[in-house]
């Protein structure tokens, strides 16, 4: 699926969000997009997922405008993954992914033994088979962001997209997502992740957006986009680059530093 | 899962409303035999009069108000555990919504300015309705339907409705503030079958309803941003269920006045029993709904020597239990 974004414009009451954001997404792929608080990045993510409509502008997936398709058929095709989830009650980790199968539901339809086998599976793809059966009151940040990726792949959708996915959970944590959303990008879906840590963002991503003040600064391979003076622009904070050579699989690696200044 | 899991809902689903119903119908002054009921059902149908005092008793005293406890827990139950749902927020009830204080001053006009028997229920059913239509049309900002601002305009409601409340107490006169006061406490005792027979459809197709739409009520529980995602019209399904909840309470309440408490506790006691699977959390709240008014209208009618408020009751046995219980379950809210 090909994700075409057409002069989108976005306000908050009179505040501007987006301004004139015009994209195309190739399939396949794990995208992110980076930049600064404010800078418009959940909004597009979210205007994506419908869940915020916008002032004006388009944006189809492959072909289709995305507000012309059904509901419960738009999330047969897009999973969304909130950055904060409270689980109101104390759930079982499988009833909270099966909840993913609500889209193939009719109003009054109970979920199947084969939609609990394909939560299953869902939590098995990242790994969190384990988890099933226990409340999703007692998880850790990482776990339950790892349980809400599995809901959305319950979705079986062809585009994914996470705000924030790496948020608030620790180095190892993070570092687990991150490689499940690489695994997820590999096997064919979209998958599209807003992202704070522009080192993550190099490291992991395909295509990186780069966005401030609610329009699109760069776009294209993760390798090129992210750069010293690009860091330094986003931000407004003077970085530096260092080199590793044989990083990993003997990849050349460049990470960004901010410059400390110290007395 | 699996056999044990199965055992115990069933020994919940069936078992325990249909043994407090028994238990509630064969406590009393006139305590009848468990074992004499079917008897009673054979000589009715066939007109025997052998036992002409136990049937009067059975038929005309302790079977509506029977029915109408089971009913009353049972739509009480069910509403309670969607809204609090739906509301994400486990401290709501039906009465949140307004829908007690509607049902109260509907009943405290048509009292006050006796009006006639069956004209206070009337009064009292459109009153609960016009209150929990206020509380949703209020709280509609642009088109979304925050669960915040739905307590919130349920606050709102229930305290202009409290304020017309006391007026009318205030301006009434004395005989018929005690009529109204005594109609606010609940009650159970002086239920007929014409009660049950305008009560029970609208309270049936209600709680039918929210049971039948669970897994809608489920999904809404994760908020209304994910509940959007996964493909739900939220707005539309949540004025659904808060429309069926309003239809099942406003039914019991008209017909039994105001008994507190069954709404909050049940579900939480449910809970507690079976975990919050989402398939069973209605239907369970359903059966333990049931059972709790049934127990607490035993105890209210033979506790004493004198009869005590089923409101009271419910009260005096639901303020400990859930304190308990919301103290030994405080860890699984992150508390």
């Amino acid at each position: 699926m090909i994700i075409t974004i057409e002069d989108l414009t976005f306000y908050y009451n009179s505040m501007p969000a987006l301004r004139n954001v015009s994209l195309k997404i190739p399939s396949g792929r794990l995208v992110t997009i980076l930049g600064p608080n404010g800078s418009g990045k959940t909004t597009l993510l979210k205007c994506l997922c419908r869940l915020l409509k916008p002032r004006a502008g388009y944006v189809y997936f492959d072909e289709q405008l995305i507000w012309r398709v059904e509901s419960s058929r738009f999330a047969q095709q897009v999973g969304y993954v909130p950055q904060i989830h409270s689980p109101p009650f104390p759930y079982r980790v499988i009833d909270v992914v099966v909840g993913g199968r609500t889209p193939y539901l009719s109003a009054l339809e109970m979920p199947s033994k084969k939609d609990y086998e394909v939560a299953r599976q869902a939590l098995e793809m990242i790994g969190c088979g384990r988890l099933a059966e226990r409340p999703c009151t007692q998880l850790s940040g990482g776990e339950l962001r790892l349980v809400l990726i599995a809901r959305a792949l319950a979705q079986q959708p062809k585009v994914l997209l996470l705000d924030e996915p790496t948020s608030n959970l620790d180095f190892k944590n993070k570092i687990i997502v991150v490689n499940v959303l690489r695994n997820l990008a590999e096997g064919g879906l979209l998958v599209v992740a807003t992202e704070h840590d522009p080192n993550i963002a190099a490291m992991f991503s395909d295509k990186v957006i780069l966005m401030k003040d609610g329009c699109i600064v760069a776009y294209g391979e993760a390798h090129e986009v992210i750069n010293e003076d690009a860091v330094k622009d986003l931000y407004g904070v003077d970085v530096e680059t260092i080199s590793l050579e044989n990083h990993g699989d003997n990849r050349r690696l460049k990470l960004i530093i901010p410059k400390l200044q110290r007395p | 899962m699996g056999f044990r899991s199965n055992l115990a809902s069933l020994l919940l689903f069936i078992i325990a409303p249909l043994s407090t119903l028994t238990l509630h119908i064969c406590v009393g002054k006139y305590p009848l035999a468990p074992t004499i009921i079917p008897t009673l059902f054979i000589e009715k149908i066939s007109r025997n009069s052998e036992h002409a005092l136990e049937q009067l008793i059975f038929f005309n005293i302790r079977l509506p108000r029977a029915v109408m406890a089971a009913l009353f827990g049972a739509a009480m139950g069910v509403a309670g555990a969607s809204l609090q749902s739906i509301l994400k927020n486990p401290l709501v009830s039906p009465y949140t919504l307004g829908i007690s204080s509607g049902a109260a001053v509907g009943a405290a006009l048509s009292l006050a300015f006796n009006l006639g028997a069956f004209s206070t229920e009337a009064s009292a059913f459109t009153f609960a309705l016009l209150a929990a239509s206020l509380t949703l049309a209020i709280s509609r900002v642009r088109g979304s339907l925050s669960s915040v601002s739905i307590v919130l305009a349920g606050v709102v409601v229930s305290a202009l409705f409290q304020g017309v409340l006391t007026l009318i107490q205030i301006t009434a006169q004395p005989e018929n503030v005690s009529a109204i006061i005594s109609w606010m406490a609940g009650r159970l005792n002086a239920v007929t079958w014409n009660h049950i027979l305008l009560s029970t459809p609208p309270a049936l197709a209600g709680i039918l309803g929210m049971v039948l739409l669970r897994w809608r009520v489920y999904v809404l529980s994760m908020g209304d941003e994910e509940a959007k995602a996964l493909g739900v019209n939220v707005a539309r399904e949540k004025i659904i269920i808060i429309v069926l909840a309003s239809l099942a309470v406003s039914s019991v309440v008209t017909a039994a006045g105001i008994i507190g408490w069954v709404c909050l506790i049940t579900p939480h006691l449910t809970r507690l029993i079976i975990g919050s699977d989402p398939k069973k959390l209605l239907p369970a709240s359903l059966s333990l709904g049931a059972a709790f008014l049934l127990v607490a209208d035993t105890l209210a009618k033979s506790a004493w020597i004198y009869e005590i408020p089923v409101g009271v009751v419910a009260t005096l046995v639901g303020t400990p239990l859930f304190l308990y219980l919301l103290r030994r379950s405080m860890h699984m809210y992150g508390g």
